[in-house]
């Protein structure tokens, strides 16, 4: 094992990805719990759950918590919300933090490099405190013998899926509680920001405007549909949402890059890239080039081509393992 | 004391292929204008009376027994007359008649100065709609008042200043700045350090591609840039 770990920190997913002689190693565990009476002890122990035992009451974590909450009707908490942890949550950071120990292990050395990823601020919604996520996630990396450094979310899409571009291309990464955005040039940050709308506000919204369940319209999503092709109601809400959400990220590309244009000079056109839990629908590509070519008019500089992540749930993962493989180099 | 003997003088000026008249308004100063060449023909071969306006364009003029009278069109809605003797009018026109002979009258131009009374004001309007794209004015502007206060918010967050003011007087005006500092958080030290044991199930998952090429990369890059 090399040394270096790069921590991507998600609403749905956490991934820790470590470097072998052989290529990349990931960890990944479902970002969730549900917490049950101790009194279901017997019950769980029967049908084979793991759990962990915590004062008077039991927690179900990660995929199992997912499948548990599904079979018992329930929701199963969500220690992140629209990305980012809030204060008034502090019980479940605690939960938080064990998986985060579980999916990172010890660190190979003492004061490893770890790189994990932090969203950019909400431009829709300043008011989410972004610094208290970062300063939680530090902590804790931390006091687990790692040397953390918080990383932008987007940028480390740039360092995975660009290095033959030099590092230089505007990312996307749709996640399930935001979307974050970064432009870079020759691997210098010239523009990253998040708007707080992710695959969770699809599924609200497409839950809210046909009267059923976000977990309903969530498991449609992730049983597999085709953004091009929907063919009941649910996927044609669910693909309406999806423009809507692509539409909007790109609309806030043109208003924050407004904002700066006259200090950068792009002669050459930049790659798009996408990735994220979220664009892992079926024909996802297909249908954001689409709602881009209505809005390339009006795009203010050139782009080579629009491409995904090979790997959309762990590309945020490998660009921060690039960052902290380079501390070693 | 100098002062400008002649009441006026006219002149053509080759390289705008235009008439400059200098007209006396006091004993020290005088009042220059570029006139189109078209304009002062106009004027000058017309013969004035004292009961009309004489010239179609920017310079017009009459004269009765005693008096001439200039009067010349300076801006959208401003016009300025000068008042002379007539031998001082008539020597004016003179002037203006063997020095309009000297330019091209085919190919006269307009002068920028005298362009605006000429124009159509909803024209004037429509060309500026046109070049002025008022909504990326307005974006660059926000950014930059943006940035203008960041820098001035980071410099008071870096210390709280009293600036004093010496006034020529005894009296010291003292002004207290202010600052404001994002809302404190507390972060307990015990957080995450909350004895939890018990088993979870993790996806591992393995891919051949590497990152240290990437990595060397990201690091030459960077090398690149501390040069």
């Amino acid at each position: 094992m090399k040394l270096g770990v790069g921590m991507d920190v998600g609403t749905m997913n956490l991934v820790a990805a470590r470097s072998t002689e052989v290529g990349t190693d990931f960890s990944r565990i479902r970002d969730a719990f549900l917490d049950v009476p101790l009194v279901s002890k017997k019950l769980l122990r029967l049908s084979g759950v793991d759990f962990i035992e915590r004062d008077d009451e039991l927690l179900i974590l990660g995929d199992t918590a997912m499948e548990t909450a599904a079979v018992f009707g329930r929701e199963a908490r969500r220690p992140l919300k629209a990305g980012l942890v809030s204060p008034s949550e502090i019980d479940s950071i605690e939960v938080l933090g064990f998986l985060l120990q579980k999916v990172l292990g010890p660190p190979v050395e003492d004061g490893e490099y770890c790189y994990f990823s932090v969203p950019a601020a909400p431009v829709d919604e300043p008011d989410r405190d972004v610094i208290y996520h970062k300063r939680v996630f530090e902590k804790i990396i931390c006091d687990m013998g790692y040397e953390a450094i918080p990383s932008n979310e987007a940028m480390a899409i740039i360092y995975a899926c660009c290095a033959e571009e030099r590092f230089t291309g505007l990312s996307f990464s749709f996640g399930s509680g935001m979307t974050n955005v970064a432009m870079s040039l020759n691997a210098i940050e010239c523009l990253s920001f998040s708007v707080a709308r992710g695959g969770d506000w699809i599924d609200h919204g497409a839950a809210k405007s046909l009267g059923a369940t976000q977990a309903k319209m969530c498991s449609i999503k992730e049983k597999g549909m085709d953004l091009m092709n929907p063919t009941t109601r649910e996927e044609e809400a669910l693909s309406f949402y999806y423009k809507e959400l692509i539409s909007y990220a790109l609309d806030y590309v043109l208003i924050e890059f407004n904002k700066i244009r006259s200090q950068f000079n792009l002669n050459e056109p930049l790659p798009i890239i996408v990735s994220g839990g979220t664009s892992k629908a079926g024909s996802f590509l297909d249908f954001f080039k689409a709602v881009f070519e209505r809005k390339r008019r009006k795009f203010p500089f050139e782009v080579s081509e629009i491409r995904a992540a090979e790997d959309p749930l762990n590309a945020v993962a490998q660009g921060l393992l690039v960052q902290a493989r380079q501390e070693y180099i | 004391m100098a002062f400008f003997a002649d009441i006026s003088r006219v002149k053509y000026v080759e390289a705008v292929n235009a008439i400059r008249l200098s007209l006396r308004s006091d004993e020290a100063s005088v009042e220059e204008f570029l006139l189109p060449l078209a304009d002062v023909y106009s004027f000058a071969n017309t013969n004035p009376d004292e009961f009309k306006w004489v010239g179609d364009g920017c310079i017009q003029g009459r004269r009765d027994g005693n008096t001439g009278i200039v009067r010349i069109q300076v801006d959208f809605n401003k016009r300025s007359l000068f008042r002379m003797p007539r031998s001082s009018f008539d020597l004016m026109m003179a002037q203006a008649r063997s020095e309009v002979v000297k330019g091209d009258l085919d190919g006269a131009r307009l002068v920028f100065s005298q362009i605006r009374p000429r124009l159509d004001s909803s024209e004037l309007q429509e060309k500026i709609q046109e070049s002025l794209d008022l909504s990326q004015f307005r974006a660059e502007l926000l950014h930059d008042l943006e940035m203008l206060m960041k820098n001035y918010i980071g410099q008071l967050q870096s210390t709280e200043r009293v600036v004093v003011q010496q006034a020529p007087a005894k009296a010291v005006e003292v002004t207290r700045v202010k600052i404001k500092r994002p809302e404190a958080r507390f972060i307990p030290s015990d957080l995450g350090k909350k004895q939890m044991d018990g088993r979870v199930k993790i996806t591992r998952s393995a891919s051949e591609a590497s990152m240290d090429e990437a990595a060397k990369l990201l690091k030459q890059s960077k090398r690149g840039k501390e040069k």
